[in-house]
């Protein structure tokens, strides 16, 4: 059993001692006028806070509202003091007579929270408290309770200094010009609260702000009655109405915080499907990614097609289709010009010559032989050899790769290093491969002007895609003015 | 001079041969992968193999493998390699231990039959011969603080005919310049490069290729 169990079950030992003790005092009282009723309202709010209380102190340790309700239902058993004839008890019972409306008010403002949170609340709230407290002793210094109508037979106040009916009433005046603007201000900052609520919120607030307003409405007409001199027997109707309303408050409150629970059930319920809903989006989204690097990559396949024959075509092709038209000419002339079909087989071995290696680095760009036949280190050292800028590869694995990450590599450096040519105004440049865990790491850096920008050209984005295809990452780190990084991490078994 | 040919595509084959026998070297054997090839040079023992890289049955490095299997058993043997592309890493790669009897050139080189013929020759005599893609690839390569910048316009150019493997003789040929002319600028050379002088033409392009493969 929890610490807080037990407590909360001495409490409510108390609360039902408590409870007999003052309907004891009320039944056995002298003094006490319709005793049935008084010990009837008594019990019942003061029970009914008291249990609810300490049922939602229970279902919620960290809230106030708990405590508070708790608080309301002991000091509610102060009023059957008041029926004692001993005259300590007696004023005690006069002087924490009102301490529970006081809480009610705080109960009412920070409902469901059990915060205060505005200035206006904590305002109040104070207002209550020093009206309740401080101005019921000021008002009990200058008052003698066996002049009191409905108090005959009562005992004598021991904090009585002087009987002064001026003070007094000026007192109670005062008490009760605080009291009515603090009871419509709390029933209408409950109404504002409940307005401004969403559906969900307000499911909470209903019953309280009803019962609520309905005790308050009550307690509110009583004030207004008492201080218009009307028959006694229409405030006590008054107060006997609000007492049960009152004495619903508990239960409402109760309600209140059950809906709260299922609400937050439902708060659960709505940030599961928010998330399901978030995760459905960004599943989505790389679905969505996946598929346009699907479709670039045929695309670059289609364009690198595209190219591969327009390089055909407008290369080795042609050259061979002049090269045909030569040798005929030269058939033509062997016989009548020997000189100058020397000098047109010339020409034409030229074009042969240049035919094949256009052939030869259209071959290399779609795919390196050394690449295969000897791995990274030996095509990064022919890639830094081509560069027309000095390139120095400072790391290779030791170990070959999976091919299609060789490839990846490679491709990756040559058109990093194609970029650092073309653009980045550099000195010099370094490649860095290196495997590290599982993550291959491809590096090239230089020092030219930086600013390269990895969504504008066409030949990063492809790069990209590649990388990506093999679940891989590319970076480009490049600070205008302080060179560019091309970084790629792609994971190898 | 007793040449074996190999070569997975019979029409360039029988082209190389025709060529080599019109420019009077004799073919005595054939091959059409590295297989055939290392069991017609154990046969022959020719002056000279002229092998194709890529050949049956991996289509990759074949005929690398087979040319540094013959110079480990047959080191007499001198051996051509022909390659569709040239790579600076398979000369490394080649000239690892001497350039003695080793050549590498460029397949379109077969195209101009005096050259292959030549390099040929060269080969089987114990000299190199380096393709001048491959030279130019390496003296061309950008440095950061560029050793051959000192050099003459003249100087670069006998410098790479040097890294083929050419004689004096044969690069004042093609300079048309004196003998006289080139030892000068050899010497010129060896002395601005820091080269230690060397007499022998294969060992005069072990030292060049070094020196222009070191990293920048």
């Amino acid at each position: 059993m929890t610490s807080l169990r037990r407590a909360l079950i001495a409490l409510a030992i108390a609360a039902f001692a408590i409870g007999v003790a003052s309907a004891a005092l009320v039944l056995t009282s002298d003094h006490q006028s319709s005793r049935g009723l008084v010990v009837a309202l008594i019990l019942l709010a003061g029970w009914g806070f008291s249990g609810t209380g300490l049922f939602a102190w229970y279902q919620r340790p960290a809230s106030s509202i708990g405590p508070l309700m708790t608080a309301i239902g002991f000091t509610w058993f102060l009023q059957g003091l008041q029926a004692s004839e001993d005259s300590v008890i007696f004023a005690l019972g006069i002087l924490g007579s009102a301490l529970p409306y006081a809480i009610l008010i705080q109960l009412l403002v920070t409902f469901p929270t059990g915060r205060i949170e505005t200035a206006f609340q904590r305002a109040l709230i104070v207002l209550a408290y020093v009206d309740t407290t401080i101005l019921q002793l000021a008002w009990m210094v200058f008052t003698d309770p066996t002049k009191e109508d409905g108090c005959r037979g009562c005992p004598e106040s021991p904090i009585l200094i002087s009987s002064n009916s001026t003070l007094s009433g000026i007192f109670e005046t005062i008490q009760v010009l605080i009291a009515i603007p603090a009871v419509a201000a709390t029933i209408v900052y409950v109404f504002l609260h409940w307005k401004r609520s969403d559906r969900r919120d307000r499911r909470v607030l209903s019953p309280v702000l009803l019962t609520g307003a309905i005790a308050f409405g009550f307690l509110f007409v009583q004030l207004v009655l008492d201080q218009s001199g009307l028959p006694e027997t229409a405030v006590t109707v008054a107060f006997i109405a609000g007492v049960m309303a009152f004495s619903g408050l508990p239960f409402a409150f109760l309600v209140g915080l059950l809906r709260l629970r299922i609400g937050r059930d439902e708060e659960i319920r709505t940030a599961l499907t928010a998330e399901n809903r978030q995760l459905t989006a960004e599943l989505e989204a790389k679905v969505a990614e996946l598929r346009a690097s699907r479709t670039r990559i045929v695309e670059a396949g289609y364009e690198e097609r595209r190219r591969v024959e327009r390089d055909l075509h407008d290369g080795a092709q042609q050259r061979l289709v002049a090269l045909t038209m030569s040798l005929r000419l030269v058939r033509g002339k062997l016989a009548s010009d020997p000189d100058g079909a020397a000098e047109l087989l010339d020409e034409a071995m030229e074009e042969l010559g240049q035919a094949t290696a256009e052939l030869r680095e259209l071959a290399r760009g779609i795919h390196p032989a050394v690449l295969s036949d000897r791995g990274l280190g030996a095509a990064l050292s022919g890639l830094a050899d081509r560069s027309p800028i000095p390139v120095e590869i400072l790391e290779t694995p030791s170990q070959r790769l999976p091919e299609s990450v060789e490839s990846a590599t490679y491709f990756v450096i040559a058109e990093a290093l194609t970029n650092v040519a073309r653009y980045a105004d550099a000195d010099a440049a370094t490649i860095r491969v290196s495997r590290v865990d599982g993550t291959v790491e491809v590096e090239v850096r230089d020092d030219g002007v930086g600013g390269a920008d990895p969504t504008a050209g066409t030949g990063l984005r492809g790069l990209e895609d590649r990388v990506a295809a093999l679940e891989g990452r590319l970076a480009v780190d490049s600070p205008r003015g302080e060179g560019t990084t091309v970084l790629a991490r792609i994971p190898c078994g | 001079m007793r040449v074996v040919v190999a070569d997975d595509s019979t029409l360039l084959r029988e082209g190389v041969v025709r060529l080599l026998e019109e420019a009077g070297l004799e073919v005595v054997g054939q091959a059409g992968d590295g297989e055939d090839l290392l069991r017609k040079v154990r046969a022959h023992k020719p002056d000279v193999a002229v092998v194709d890289v890529r050949m049956p049955p991996t289509h990759t490095d074949e005929g690398l493998r087979a040319a540094r299997e013959i110079r480990d058993e047959l080191p007499e043997v001198g051996v051509l390699v022909l390659s569709q592309y040239v790579e600076i890493a398979y000369a490394r790669e080649l000239l690892a231990e001497s350039a003695e009897g080793l050549g590498y050139l460029l397949k379109d080189r077969v195209a101009d039959v005096q050259a292959l013929a030549d390099a040929v020759r060269r080969v089987g005599e114990g000299g190199s011969a380096l393709d001048p893609e491959v030279v130019s690839q390496m003296l061309g390569r950008a440095r950061r603080d560029d050793p051959l910048a000192e050099l003459t316009p003249r100087e670069r150019e006998v410098l790479a005919l040097m890294a083929e493997g050419r004689s004096n003789a044969a690069i004042a040929e093609e300079l048309v310049v004196t003998d006289r002319a080139v030892e000068k600028h050899v010497t010129g050379i060896f002395g601005k490069l820091d080269l230690p002088a060397s007499g022998e033409d294969h060992r005069r392009v072990l030292a060049v290729l070094r020196f222009l493969d070191q990293p920048a």
